[in-house]
């Protein structure tokens, strides 16, 4: 009851002290009226009588509200209007937390959103995957054959799942024909996740058994695109990859699985699902452990059956190694998590940098406060209400700087989400983020945003805080300034200092490496003249091409319509992008002749299957020997090229034009046997962290098994144009057919830039602000001192000092701490930037451009930072300087 | 000034307003003059005293506060004794004769 009338009363706008009182004081009037005082002397005679009316208010307010509070809603007020008055200190303030405030935000929501969000399917930890990580450190998935052995085997895992990425066409009475991404899956995939169908149903084993009815069950935004949302798509029956397959159910909103995909197909209908080796590592497993079971029993028996499979089938790579991780980490390159942790950080510190910066601030303002907190002083204010006073002022910067800051991250997280952005092959302009990216922000966020909230404001009020606290009111009365504390104060704004620049080094050097690394791919020569050229697929349906020998015939006959039709002015037909190195296959080669033992681990070349006017087309040049000719794919042992890189690692300082290659696939196919025509310099290694490739260029009709994709190379200055014109000529030659993936080679280049280049943005935008940061916080520094010590200046100005040297005297120090910091800080960044080499590419990590250049630029802006208000001494007129009092 | 009434034990204020108000509602002046007359212009209760008093007993609900027009047809707030300040008012005076006879006692033993 007590708390409602509280309420009450705060909640009225008047709370009728006011008018009580001047009825109180009218009948008091009235009174002494009535007594006979002359009128002129009522007026005061009723003052003398009623005593202090306003402290009656006050007292009664008190009842009503705690003084306390009444205290804190004046000094708020207060403190508003200083910050006002201030105006340029407040902005710097504020903006200098809200930096440090987006940072971390953002930076935290990122990490959140990637690593520490569960994933969405249920009871998430007791989900694993299993990967294989090659000799080259490359990080694949498991091979079909090696599945099965593990299923068959294993005994801790309740289930254990497969899944195939494939893109699929899919067509239907209604609508054209579209390309999709697919994914073939065991019949156990979705019941392994533990997530339901929210129409219709999952599979069943009888549905993934051979000759089984085939079925689909398709996304939920497939399902409202494509089919309006229309639930008796239920049955159904739609062609995937030309053939018919009914629908059988429809997966949760959001719910994507093993990437973003649109439809899922059992595992059977995968197109050659048999003929899958060893080392066709592209299927990717979840496996659910038994309940109890722990992840050492998963890596102790998976390893048990890997090694067994190693030692009994040759093709398997000795030193691969066969890992175990939650499916959650499974999802993230093996040094992401390392190092999103340390841009967590390094974000943390940068906002511990923000926050200090403006303690800094706040102490140089408080120089020139002094008077005015020592008057407060002495007029009996509790050293108490002083210190909440400045306390209050550091609030009011911390929420203003937290909401700006707030309001920034918001962007920040935005860009570094893009990240995780996964562009469809249908349509690379409507970006989806993976499943395992949840960009809610739920409470881990808010909690994180409160407490660095309260970590700024604290940190960056209690060092001044603590510094009044301590002052005498004597000395600051008798000096006029804040004598005390200062040499303990000085002494940790320097240490504050020194890690300031410290931290910009360490964070400016990993931006500079990305820097190098990121320009480093455009300067090197790229051998190939990108410019204007176009690459589209073409998949051929496993239905209508099923023989070598049909795709070999399809491959002639759209090679001569498009060179017949003339659209193009230079084109060509590969089985594979060159610069794409990910998606080529590859081969094991030797020296034919060479025995080769039982146990030799044989190097793995990319085989890439050439049309006839590659070389041209690319202007790729042929260094020694000669390109590729038609009589290559006729002969019995064809012709092939091979790069720089190939012929050093095979032949040694050997020549090895006219001699002859073995590859094969590794599995018990017999080996093709080549001869080298021609060498071509080796392509410039487009992912970071690669050895240079080997590569074979072979004739396209000298490949026995034939691919099932075909790409189509062309200059051309627009992708729809080039699009649009091989549709015509692909039309005339089978009209089902769906060119796709179109892409400028310039885009596909940049695209396997990307992640050096985001991650390498994240410490540029990171460095940028800790720079900027540290000059604030040198600034502070530097006109902390010459305010503190503008007397002093004063008369060594007066005694004949000249501006020069009283600058130098600002300077040394700052010369001082950048050199310390600049020391630690270069220290530290070369123990650090071994963590970054898995994203940088044609860079030393230890790279010395790098770490002079950023040495220099960080001497030269931090001097330039206290030179600003050192000069400003310089300019004290010593007669006032002097006279400060 | 006579801004306060000399000494009063703690808490002696409110219930001397409270016994004021039982014989019908007042407002702050009256209340005043009221406790002046009553004491033979002994007890002199200043605004500083009274107001806050006041608002005490609001907060508590003990009394009610609302506003009329005085004698001389001013706007004034008028206090009335709640149903709680009634029972409230008996407690107090119950208390207080205690208190006093204790306090009898004890200088009577001390003469």
């Amino acid at each position: 009851m007590r708390l409602l009338r509280r309420l009450a009363f705060l909640l009225r706008r008047d709370d009728g002290l006011e008018s009580e009182l001047e009825f109180h004081r009218l009948m008091k009037q009235d009174e002494l009226r009535a007594k006979g005082i002359p009128e002129t002397e009522i007026l005061s005679a009723a003052q003398r009588a009623m005593g202090n009316d306003l402290l009656a208010r006050e007292r009664a307010l008190d009842v009503w509200v705690s003084p306390a509070l009444r205290d804190a809603s004046q000094d708020i007020k207060y403190g508003l209007r200083v910050l006002v008055k201030d105006r340029r200190f407040a902005i710097v303030a504020i903006v200098t937390l809200a930096l440090g405030m987006a940072v971390s935000q953002a930076v935290f929501a990122f990490v959140n959103a990637t690593v520490l969000h569960d994933l969405p399917f249920e009871d998430p930890h007791r989900l694993l995957t299993v990967r294989t990580i090659d000799p080259r450190g490359f990080n694949s998935g498991i091979s079909w054959l090696e599945f099965q052995e593990w299923r068959r085997e294993s005994t801790v895992f309740e289930s254990l799942s497969a899944d195939l990425n494939q893109s699929v066409s899919v067509s239907d009475a209604a609508h054209a024909a579209e390309r999709l991404s697919g994914a073939f899956i065991s019949a156990t995939t979705f019941r392994t996740l533990g997530v339901a169908a929210a129409l219709g149903r999952d599979f069943t084993d009888s549905d993934d058994e051979d000759g089984a009815v085939a079925v689909t069950i398709i996304s939920y935004g497939l399902w409202r695109t494509r089919y309006g949302g229309d639930p008796s798509v239920i049955g159904r029956v739609i062609r995937v990859n030309e053939q018919p397959s009914t629908v059988i159910g429809v997966m949760p909103e959001r719910f994507a699985y093993p990437l973003v995909t649109d439809l899922w197909m059992p595992m059977h209908l995968a197109p050659n699902l048999q003929s899958f080796t060893w080392t066709s590592t592209s299927f990717g497993i979840a496996g659910r452990l038994k309940p109890g079971a722990a992840i050492a029993q998963a890596r102790a028996e998976v390893e048990a059956i890997s090694s067994r499979l190693a030692r009994e089938h040759r093709e398997l790579a000795r030193d691969r190694r066969v890992v175990v991780l939650p499916l959650k980490e499974g999802t993230l390159a093996p040094d992401a998590l390392s190092l999103m942790m340390a841009l967590l950080g390094a974000a943390v510190v940068v906002l511990f940098v923000a926050s200090a910066n403006v303690a800094n601030l706040l102490l140089a303002r408080s120089w020139r406060r002094s008077r005015e907190i020592a008057v407060r002083l002495a007029l009996g204010a509790s050293r108490w209400r002083v210190v909440r006073q400045v306390l209050i002022e550091c609030a009011l910067i911390g929420v203003a700087g937290s909401l700006l800051g707030s309001y920034l991250s918001w962007f920040g997280f935005n860009a570094m989400s893009a990240a995780f952005n996964v562009f469809e092959i249908g349509a690379p302009d409507r970006p989806r983020k993976v499943y395992w990216f949840n960009p809610d922000a739920d409470g881990a966020v808010w909690l994180f945003g409160g407490a660095a909230f309260l970590f700024a404001s604290l940190a960056a009020g209690l060092v001044p805080a603590l510094h009044l606290s301590k002052a005498g009111t004597n000395d600051i009365l008798k000096d006029g300034r804040l004598g005390a504390a200062t040499r303990s104060s000085r002494r940790w704004a320097a240490a504050l200092m020194i890690g300031q620049i410290a931290v910009a080094v360490m964070l400016l050097v990993p931006g500079g490496l990305f820097a190098r690394s990121f320009f480093g791919l455009y300067r090197t020569s790229p051998v190939i003249d990108t410019r204007d050229l176009v690459a589209m697929r073409l998949t051929l349906p496993p239905a209508r091409y099923a023989t070598p020998g049909q795709r070999r015939e399809f491959f002639r006959l759209l090679e001569e319509r498009i060179d017949a039709s003339g659209v193009f002015s230079e084109s060509t037909i590969a089985s594979e992008v060159p610069i794409q190195p990910l998606t080529a296959a590859t081969r094991l080669v030797a020296v034919a002749g060479r025995a080769i033992e039982p146990d030799e681990q044989l190097p793995r070349v990319t085989y890439l299957l050439a049309g006839q006017r590659f070389f041209e087309t690319l202007r790729f040049p042929i260094v020694r020997g000669r390109a590729l000719n038609p009589d290559d794919s006729a002969s019995g042992s064809p012709g092939v090229v091979i790069n720089e890189r190939a012929a050093a690692v095979l032949f040694g300082g050997d020549d090895p034009l006219g001699r002859r290659i073995t590859l094969t696939t590794g599995a018990q196919a017999p080996p093709l046997v080549r001869t080298v025509v021609g060498i071509a310099p080796t392509l410039p290694d487009y992912l970071p962290n690669q050895p240079d490739d080997m590569a074979v260029y072979a004739p396209l009709p000298s490949d026995p098994s034939q691919p099932r994709g075909i790409s189509v190379i062309a200059r051309s200055t627009s992708k729809a144009a080039a699009a649009a014109a091989l549709r015509d000529e692909v039309g005339t030659l089978d009209p089902d057919l769906p060119v796709h993936a179109v892409q400028s080679l310039d885009e596909m280049l940049a695209l396997t830039r990307s992640g050096a280049r985001m991650v390498g943005s994240w410490f540029q935008t990171l460095a940028l602000i800790a720079v900027v940061l540290a000059c604030v916080g040198l600034y502070a520094l530097t006109a902390n001192g010459v305010g503190q010590r503008t007397a002093e200046i004063g008369v060594r100005m007066a005694l004949g000092a000249r501006a020069g040297q009283v600058i130098m005297l600002f300077m040394r120090q700052a010369f001082v701490l950048v050199a310390v910091g600049l020391a630690l800080g270069l220290t530290g960044a070369l123990a650090s930037t071994r963590l970054l080499s898995t994203f940088l590419s044609d860079v030393d990590p230890r790279d010395p451009v790098t770490f002079i250049t950023v040495a220099v630029a960080v001497s030269l802006v931090a001097c330039a930072a206290s030179a600003i208000p050192a000069r400003r001494a310089a300019r004290v007129d010593p007669v006032r300087a002097i006279r400060t009092d | 000034m006579g801004s306060g009434p000399p000494d009063l034990l703690p808490g002696t204020l409110d219930l001397l307003i409270l016994r004021a108000l039982r014989g019908g509602s007042k407002h702050g002046y009256g209340i005043a003059e009221h406790l002046r007359a009553q004491s033979d212009d002994v007890l002199q209760v200043g605004e500083s005293s009274l107001y806050p008093a006041l608002q005490r007993l609001l907060l508590n609900g003990w009394v009610k506060g609302e506003w009329g027009v005085s004698e001389n047809n001013r706007k004034a707030r008028y206090y009335t004794l709640t149903a709680a300040g009634k029972k409230r008012l008996t407690v107090e005076v119950d208390e207080f004769d205690r208190m006093i006879l204790a306090i009898h006692k004890v200088l009577k033993a001390a003469i």
